[in-house]
């Protein structure tokens, strides 16, 4: 059985990465077009939403995602900052503009959507309030690694910053359990299940398209994460290899 | 076709909007590997050749080992030993 923490070592991780790495890709292209395509085309409109529905296609996954790429951080920063291993740093790095991504896409799905159904674009609901300090918080930790020369001193603080952020993070999760106010409805997803009544949680004809859509989402965070994780490796020793040029 | 109704507009900016972001991240991420690419390709062509090959690629290298020690940079000295 092989360890994790082989992955420690970029050489290790290269090689699995660049081998894993395609059919990563293919399952995220695979699951996100056909999620989206049968959301989009075979789904019907929801009694009350009418067509917005087709849109928790898209901003429910990338909801979900932007926090989990945030918890992806946090765990690599830590990993970063307890046992110092560089490519967890990196892969912390990598993540951040994926995630704030995923969070621009749902807050701006988010918008698209209210507008019609709650007739406003923006609301300072507690959910989408801390949506978007989470989005300025994605901004600064990709702004503090630019801002810093030694990547060792980068990646401490911005895990410092990781680290506050996730508090926003799981606040941006469980606003609605922790306030109980605002706009934005509960969570429905997870509510599919035993000892959930079925008219409090997604129907069917909703929810697998969904979870197709989903696992889309989640392939492709994963794709990328590895993808530029492996061009941060390259970066790192293109540096280490001019700082020799200097030095010689 | 699908019939939107009334909803046409933003269902079709939302998937839109995230088409488009989705594909300028995707793009984004690969010009900037690219980049990378060519420049470490550059700087080892330049030092010989005979120093190693790009991280993750087919030929090793002995160069950037050698970075990392001097540099004190772990993680430079790993990549470059990298395949």
């Amino acid at each position: 059985m092989v360890s994790i923490w082989e992955y420690a070592n970029p050489r290790r991780f290269m090689a699995t990465s660049g081998a894993v790495l395609p059919w990563v890709a293919a399952i995220a292209a695979l699951s996100l077009i056909g999620g989206l395509v049968w959301g989009f085309f075979f789904t019907p409109d929801d009694f009350r939403q009418g067509a917005t529905v087709k849109i928790i296609y898209v901003h429910v996954p990338a909801a979900i995602m932007a926090v989990n790429a945030w918890l992806m951080m946090l765990v690599a920063s830590l990993i970063w900052v307890i046992r110092r291993h560089h490519v967890s740093a990196l892969a912390a790095k990598a993540a951040a503009p994926v995630g704030m991504i995923f969070t621009l896409i749902a807050l701006f799905t988010g918008a698209v959507w209210g507008q019609p159904m709650w007739g406003t674009w923006w609301e300072w609901d507690p959910r989408l309030t801390s949506f978007l300090i989470l989005f300025l918080f994605y901004l600064g930790y990709m702004a503090l690694w630019e801002a810093i020369d030694n990547p060792d001193q980068a990646a401490d603080l911005t895990a410092v910053l990781c680290l506050v952020g996730s508090v926003f993070a799981l606040i941006s999760r469980y606003a609605l359990v922790f306030w109980n106010q605002g706009l934005h409805q509960g969570t429905t997803v997870s509510t599919v299940g035993v000892g959930v009544a079925r008219n409090e949680g997604v129907a069917d004809v909703f929810l697998y398209p969904l979870m197709v859509s989903l696992a889309g989402f989640a392939f492709l965070f994963l794709a990328l994460v590895l993808y530029r994780t492996r061009t941060e490796i390259r970066a790192r020793r293109v540096k280490a290899l001019i700082a020799q040029e200097r030095m010689a | 076709m699908v019939d939107l109704g009334q909803y046409a507009v933003p269902v079709l900016s939302a998937y839109g909007g995230t088409i488009v972001l989705l594909v300028g991240l995707v793009g984004a991420s690969v010009w900037q590997a690219r980049r990378v690419a060519r420049r470490l390709d550059a700087i080892e062509a330049r030092r010989g050749g005979s120093g190693g090959g790009r991280t993750g690629g087919k030929t090793g290298g002995k160069t950037g080992a050698r970075t990392g020690a001097r540099t004190g940079d772990k993680t430079g000295d790993r990549a470059a030993r990298a395949k």
